[in-house]
């Protein structure tokens, strides 16, 4: 039964951090994540005064059976009473599917630990590797639930001692995880075991669950639960071991305190000064220091508008109070602040920090934007994305006049969404969807759908990169007036450099003495590590190492534009740009304003960068899937043989059991029909994932083909462009 | 072998010609313009043509810029081409890359002047153009580009106790001129940063508008009071006088209608 509380009883609870956790669940896909979130959520609900008032408890329940708990909410607050003390925990939304994992990690940076669901059929997979890691890399603390007990009783029949074993083992793989990931002085402390509380085990679906306290005090033996199963009495083992009162618990015990987490996670999450006011003020949450929030989540609601989640670090933030959105770039004054009841905002006026609010108003919000009051603070984000958006489909609506409808959902899936990149291909009217796999993008396609609109969606397009593998010649860019002329040199950047751009750990925001040192100590010339005027998040970097040049003030804002328009299309194939520095070696700017606007500056740095380009030995990469195999033996050589087929490469084949776990490496191209042909040879007995791997040069072969096909797409002439297409 | 003549076209409108150019201009093969740099709002083409009695194709910035080669220089090549622009042909800067590659092309170029804001501005304002600084223009403000160039050209010329002639943009696509009171709000904006005193409202300056007409207007106050100060004419410019000599002072009262207390 959820319990009943007014708005006004759980905010003054979380005014006292100590009564309030912050953490989410994250799994491999359908590791059963959901519906664990679902079974905690009935049980342990908080009802909403609003949904309540008119409607009884059980009203409710029966509104959200019907809606069969799919309702997707950013953040839902549970409420547990341990002893007379009563706690809120958040439980922050995070995507399942490793096709989201730029929004897994975003949510990560909101919670102070997360429950880690692993599939006790399927075990430790791909995906809960990839988000142990994440976590780890997030300073999330992560505690381990096992699910799905009833699948190893009722379909593989294990004896006790077989369950326990399998039990033993998925513990054992997981800590080896924390071992490999976490940074040396949490490899110990953060490791789970059974006796320290920080592991349970049960069935979400069934909404029992255990943890070792819970087993020795109720006398639970592992045969008795065999034994339930068997005579079909679960009902009696979901009375004796509610899922909740091993869950909850064990959240409230093992999730550090919001408070006591900040101090050693912001000097790890945020990349300003942490001796700053404002590091000092994340650093100790302090309620008396500059508002700073961290967004993870935006939706659009009919009613409500835009509705901005996130953690709030420091500071308080009132209705009324005017915040500075860092990426947009813009002020907004906040019409609510609103809590999470259960899974339903309720306006409360003010939140401190610690907690998690929605915030209603702040219209050009995104996931990933800082909100402050203190203008100047140095962003969350640097995108530490460890996917990037490799496939593309074009839709059209059915009938033309959906047109309008679409153009607006679209705009609402990434706002929702960042990781899905919506454009207008302005030549050929094409609606295009980018996404980090197939089946983000299919899941994309499934909304569509499901607001109503029929569309019709392309195959799936490739996005390929550009980059350069030598250092250019430095090629003189003429400004149409012929009064300007610019030069640059492109050559290709080193790999640690992309790393660390990609890790967020230099971006445009870094303090440029740090850059600098970062650079140097990579063996950059000191003149190029202090010149940097631009760090994009494709991996690129423009830097100037002129001196003393005679107005270049006034071009500075033109020259970066156009590096950054010519970063989204390359000379080749107009694909994105990676791995590239770009150098500014001089310029001749004409004497009056007037002949050096944009219009001007633009086209003669775009030519110089160009034409350097492509006497770079230019590439296009192609994106590398890993793909991730477990399959009874007999079907191993089929596997490879796909694998094989598909361009790819077997990296490590290990037996586990009965099982053999293959890990390989296929280019995205190859995948299409990859799940197709998997289910087809292996009698559906395989399971498997893939996730992004790397970007890897096109091979030689294949290379002319690919970058016509592109171009035909694109409208453009079948031969990339020469050199002396941009100089005179 | 063919020939290209720049002919100036002068400042106001059609009768802005001289008798030189209008010769010119006949006996060529074909006939351009441009107004891209000067919008020369009175000028009616009509009117041109029938006075040249041959048709006047008007070129784009990008049929100059970017398409000379296989438009005006090709013409160029063949026969006389003759290509009227605003004010004296090659002073704004302009129009020197086209004459040097017409010349690189072998081809004889031909330049006539004609009235220049240079000469005209000056003049009207009666100032010396010996003690004139660095001239400047100052562009239409973008989100992207605002420079402040304009700005420090005045703070450097004042300082040396110089004369500046600050051009107004001119967007040709949006058939705009920037006017007096936009450039001066423009310049207003930069000092609220800089505060180097340049550009205050209480300094003199001079507002000028239908320069080669046969009205011209030409008025002196304090910055602020030009700022309600309504001109008819386009285009505009402005000059902020530097330190005057006694003829210039007393100029400035007579044909700018300066009053007393702006030169305080």
């Amino acid at each position: 039964m959820p319990k009943f509380k007014t708005t006004g009883e759980i905010t003054k609870i979380v005014q006292n951090l100590e009564q309030v956790r912050n953490a989410g669940i994250i799994a491999h896909v359908d590791h059963g994540k959901t519906t664990l979130t679902d079974s905690l959520l009935s049980a342990a609900g908080l009802l909403s005064p609003s949904v309540a008032g008119q409607a009884l408890a059980l009203d409710y329940l029966e509104e959200e059976q019907k809606r069969q708990m799919t309702i997707k909410a950013a953040n839902i607050s549970l409420y547990y009473e341990i002893g007379d003390r009563p706690y809120v925990i958040n439980l922050i939304d995070t995507p399942g599917h490793v096709d989201f994992t730029g929004r897994v990690t975003r949510s990560l940076r909101a919670i102070d630990g997360c429950m880690v669901v692993v599939d006790a059929v399927e075990e430790v997979m791909v995906q809960t590797e990839t988000v142990t890691r994440q976590s780890l890399e997030e300073r999330v603390r992560p505690i381990l639930f096992i699910n799905k007990i009833d699948r190893l009783i009722k379909e593989l029949r294990l004896t006790p001692a077989q369950v326990q074993e399998k039990l033993t083992r998925i513990i054992r793989d997981f800590n080896n995880l924390i071992e490999i990931y976490a940074e040396p002085e949490y490899k110990d402390r953060w490791k789970v075991n059974l006796a320290a509380g920080n592991i349970a085990f049960g069935s979400a679906k069934d909404r029992w669950g255990l943890t070792l306290q819970m087993v020795q005090e109720r006398g639970i033996k592992f045969s008795d639960i065999v034994e339930y199963y068997q005579q079909e009495r679960v009902g009696e083992l979901v009375k004796i071991a509610p899922l909740h009162e091993a869950v909850l618990p064990m959240l409230i015990n093992h999730v550090p305190l919001p408070h006591v987490a900040q101090k050693y996670r912001i000097p790890k999450i945020w990349k300003g000064d942490p001796d700053s006011e404002v590091g000092q003020a994340m650093i100790n949450c302090d309620r008396d220091g500059p508002a700073v929030m961290c967004v993870t989540n935006v939706v659009v609601d009919p009613q409500a508008g835009v509705v901005a989640t996130g953690r709030l670090f420091s500071g308080v933030l009132n209705t009324g109070d005017v915040v500075h959105l860092v990426g947009a770039k813009s002020d907004y004054r906040i019409q609510q602040v609103c809590i999470y009841m259960g899974q339903f905002r309720e306006v409360v006026g003010s939140l401190p920090c610690g907690n998690i609010p929605a915030l209603l108003g702040l219209e050009k919000a995104k996931a990933g934007e800082t909100v402050s009051t203190f203008k100047d603070v140095v962003p969350f984000e640097g995108l530490q994305y460890i996917s990037e958006p490799v496939v593309t489909v074009a839709v059209e609506p059915k009938h033309s006049k959906d047109l309008p409808r679409l153009v607006d959902f679209l705009r609402k899936l990434s706002i929702e969404d960042p990781n899905l990149v919506t454009k207008i291909n302005e030549e050929t009217g094409e609606y295009l969807i980018s996404g980090m796999g197939q089946l983000h993008l299919e899941i994309a396609t499934t909304w569509i759908q499901k607001a109503g609109l029929d569309i019709i969606t392309s195959q799936p397009i490739i996005l390929y990169r550009e980059s350069v593998r030598e250092k250019g010649q430095v090629y003189e860019g003429k400004s149409p007036n012929k009064h300007n002329r610019i030069f640059v040199q492109v050559e290709p950047l080193q790999t640690e450099v992309i790393e660390l751009i990609k890790k967020g750990e230099i971006s445009d925001y870094t303090d440029k003495h740090r850059m600098a040192k970062t650079l140097r100590d990579l063996g950059w010339d000191p003149d190029e590590a202090k010149g940097v005027w631009r760090v994009d998040e494709h991996g690129n970097i423009l830097t100037d190492v002129t001196k003393g040049i005679q107005r270049l003030d006034v071009v500075k804002d033109s020259i970066i534009s156009a590096f950054n328009w010519t970063m989204e299309e390359g000379p080749i194939a107009h694909e994105i740009v990676r791995g590239v520095k770009v150098s500014l070696q001089d310029a001749q700017i004409h004497e009056d304003p007037v002949h050096t606007g944009p219009a001007q500056i633009m086209p003669a740095t775009r030519r110089s960068l160009y034409a350097s380009f492509l006497s770079a030995d230019p590439v296009l990469l192609e994106p590398i899937l890993k793909v991730t195999v477990k399959v009874p033996s007999e079907h191993v050589g089929n596997v490879t043989k796909i694998i094989a087929g598909r361009r790819g490469r077997i990296l490590s084949m290990e037996q586990k059991e009965y099982l053999m776990y293959v890990v390989g490496e296929i280019p995205a191209s190859e995948t299409f029909d990859l799940s197709e042909a998997m289910r087809g040879s292996t009698a559906g007995r395989a399971f498997w994932g893939t996730e992004f791997s790397r970007w890897e040069n096109v091979p030689s072969s294949l290379i002319g083909q690919i970058i016509r096909n592109i171009r035909k797409r694109k409208g453009l002439p079948p031969e990339p462009p020469k050199v002396s297409d941009f100089i005179e | 072998m063919g020939k290209l003549t720049f002919i100036g076209l002068g400042l106001h409108d059609e009768k802005s010609l001289s008798l030189l150019g209008l010769e010119k201009a006949k006996a060529a093969d074909r006939v351009y313009a441009e107004f891209y740099t000067n919008l020369m709002p009175k000028l009616s083409i009509k009117a041109l043509e029938n006075l040249l009695a041959k048709p006047v194709t008007v070129l784009s910035r990008g049929d100059l810029e970017e398409r000379a080669e296989e438009g005006i220089l090709r013409q160029a090549s063949e026969g006389e081409v003759a290509l009227l622009v605003p004010g004296d042909p090659l002073v704004a800067t302009t129009h020197i890359d086209l004459r040097l590659r017409a010349e690189r092309a072998g081809i004889e170029t031909e330049v006539l002047n004609g009235v220049s804001i240079y000469s005209a501005a000056p003049a009207a304002a009666g100032l010396q153009v010996y003690k004139f600084g660095k001239t400047v223009t100052v562009p239409f403000p973008t989100p992207f580009y605002k420079p402040e160039t304009p700005y420090e050209v005045v703070v450097e010329n004042s300082r040396r106790g110089l004369h500046t002639l600050v051009l107004l943009d001119v967007d040709s696509e949006k058939g705009r001129c920037m006017t007096v009171r936009e450039g001066l709000e423009y310049l207003l904006e930069v000092e609220e940063k800089r505060k180097e005193g340049a550009v205050t409202p209480r300094r003199l300056a001079v507002g000028l508008a239908g320069l080669g007409s046969l009205k011209p207007e030409v008025k002196g106050n304090r910055v602020e009071r030009l700022l309600e100060t309504v001109f008819e004419e386009l285009p505009q410019c402005i000059i902020f006088p530097g330190k005057l000599h006694f003829m210039e002072a007393e100029a400035l009262k007579v044909f700018a209608g300066t009053p007393e207390e702006a030169f305080r």
